[in-house]
């Protein structure tokens, strides 16, 4: 068992161990260590995109697995995306410098009249886990909160939390909003909070409800995929 | 001068309909004090420490502020549910030690059959069955319908079986019907519910979410007529209140979950 103990020193892992050690110490929520090796990667001459993509977005996909299926949760992944963030403070920067392709951007708050904060956050926490720039315009939004976050960040995705039966329908509100603005269309609309569900989302006209963070994650990346394919498809 | 506390008025009026013979007890959320030290009588959706920045310290003044507020309104029992973690709990329980409150409290197992914070039914069993002032009662509220619910109040009654256990099941699920919210579960569906409840041995037996009027009535009804019967089984459960939304209640032994990741070994252990 000793040997399980033994001190694992960062800079004498090859890329390939590292990158593996990099998953596992995000799971565990090690901040330093991941600081560290984020830091060893690009003085191995990583692009930060590869920083991101390869150690920390997909150490963060195996981080929201488990979540999604009961073997983490909510404290252990708060961990591990602030171990996630204090990587991505360094890769930031240099991902802006290098012009590095964007995964997606979100705006997401909770409804007006509800204050409920920490899914919302964590689903903010998993998105900017998974690569996506995140607006969070935090608790209690009026209709025209929303609708002028979206005039300033020009986002691809819209998210909206209720933890409350009495506000899940303000939700409705701010997708009949963007159709009168005839804005419908260039928004992906997921919705999330404890007493909804998928039949809620449909009659509502959002374009997904998502039960968790993880699966908001999954849900945001597809969209975004098909999105692509779009773009590219159409020249 | 200090404004009348909310709490304290609705213990009065609460006190003052029922006439001052039943027994009063008060609901109140968890509730969490603002960076800027006013205190706030709403979830502030704040985290305690050590995932969080609410620190125990102002949690427990928050509570016993309520607490002592709803005392001198005529409050007999302080009642703390839809809670998630240890923490909270813990919380709670010192301030009602302070305030020399007696106190239920029950939880949400809403995530795979813990709460959200990864609290099992038998740890919090084992939990407040620990402390110097435990609970008059503890339980489980709300979460993911009556089925859940009920094999947590197994796992409470099975770990603790001296402990007096409170089971609120939502009635139902939450569904978007001509612009309003209506729960589908019915009250028959609550009736077997109740039943079910105290032969998994809960004493205080109630609704969330979703109970209107008929539910209790069809509960109480239910309960009167009800001649005990054994401990039902997860299968007798699943066959008259509806499947689980997840394969186990995340008790016992969760190896097999952890081997699905292989160890590289911790630095710094």
């Amino acid at each position: 068992m000793a040997d399980e103990l033994d001190d694992i020193v960062l800079s004498e892992l090859d890329d390939d161990e590292l990158t593996l050690q990099m998953h596992d110490d995000l799971y565990d929520g090690l901040k330093e260590e991941i600081v560290e090796a984020v830091n060893i990667l690009l003085e191995r001459k990583w692009q930060p995109y590869d920083v991101l993509t390869k150690a920390l977005v997909e150490g963060m996909r195996i981080v929201g697995i488990d979540f999604r299926d009961g073997i983490l949760f909510v404290p252990e992944v708060l961990l591990a995306a602030n171990a996630m963030k204090a990587g991505m403070a360094i890769l930031k920067p240099l991902l802006i410098e290098s012009g590095a392709p964007r995964v997606g951007t979100m705006v997401i708050g909770t409804v007006k009249g509800d204050i409920h904060d920490i899914g919302k956050n964590l689903v903010s926490m998993m998105m900017e886990g998974a690569g996506f720039e995140v607006i969070n315009l935090g608790i209690n939004n009026s209709v025209e909160n929303y609708l002028e976050a979206i005039a300033t960040e020009k986002p691809d995705i819209l998210g909206m939390s209720a933890l409350l039966t009495t506000t899940m329908p303000y939700m409705k509100v701010v997708i009949d909003a963007l159709k009168a603005k005839g804005i419908r269309d260039d928004y992906i609309v997921m919705v999330g909070g404890a007493p909804l569900n998928e039949e809620f989302a449909r009659a509502i006209g959002a374009d997904a409800y998502c039960r968790d963070a993880a699966v908001a994650v999954e849900t945001a990346t597809e969209f975004m995929n098909r999105k692509h394919n779009l773009l590219a498809a159409g020249g | 001068m200090r404004a009348e506390l909310p709490e304290a008025e609705l213990a009065r009026l609460v006190e003052h309909a029922v006439g001052g013979e039943t027994l009063v007890a008060v609901v109140t959320l968890p509730a969490a004090r603002r960076g800027d030290g006013v205190p706030a009588w709403l979830p502030t959706g704040e985290l305690l420490e050590p995932v969080g920045p609410l620190t125990h310290a102002d949690a427990t003044a928050a509570f016993e502020e309520q607490i002592a507020a709803l005392i001198e309104g005529g409050a007999d029992v302080i009642w703390a549910e839809t809670m998630s973690s240890v923490e909270e709990f813990g919380a709670v329980a010192a301030a009602a030690a302070n305030q020399s409150a007696p106190f239920c409290a029950t939880l949400s197992f809403d995530t795979a059959g813990r709460t959200m914070m990864g609290v099992t039914s038998e740890a919090y069993a084992a939990l407040a069955a620990a402390l110097p002032n435990p609970p008059l009662a503890i339980g489980a509220n709300c979460g993911t319908g009556a089925s859940d619910l009920l094999r947590t109040v197994l796992g409470i009654t099975g770990a603790t079986p001296e402990a007096v256990v409170i089971a609120k099941a939502n009635a139902g699920i939450p569904k978007f019907v001509d612009g309003r919210i209506h729960y589908d579960g019915t009250p028959e569906l609550m009736a077997d519910y109740a039943r079910l409840a105290r032969d998994a041995g809960a004493r205080l037996i109630g609704g969330c979410c979703g109970s209107e009027t008929a539910h209790i009535r069809a509960m109480r009804t239910a309960l009167e007529d009800h001649t005990p019967g054994p401990r039902p089984g997860l299968d007798e459960i699943r066959a008259r209140c509806g499947d689980f939304t997840s394969a186990s209640d995340g008790t016992g032994d969760t190896s097999g979950a952890e081997s699905r990741r292989s160890r590289r070994g911790r630095r710094r252990v």
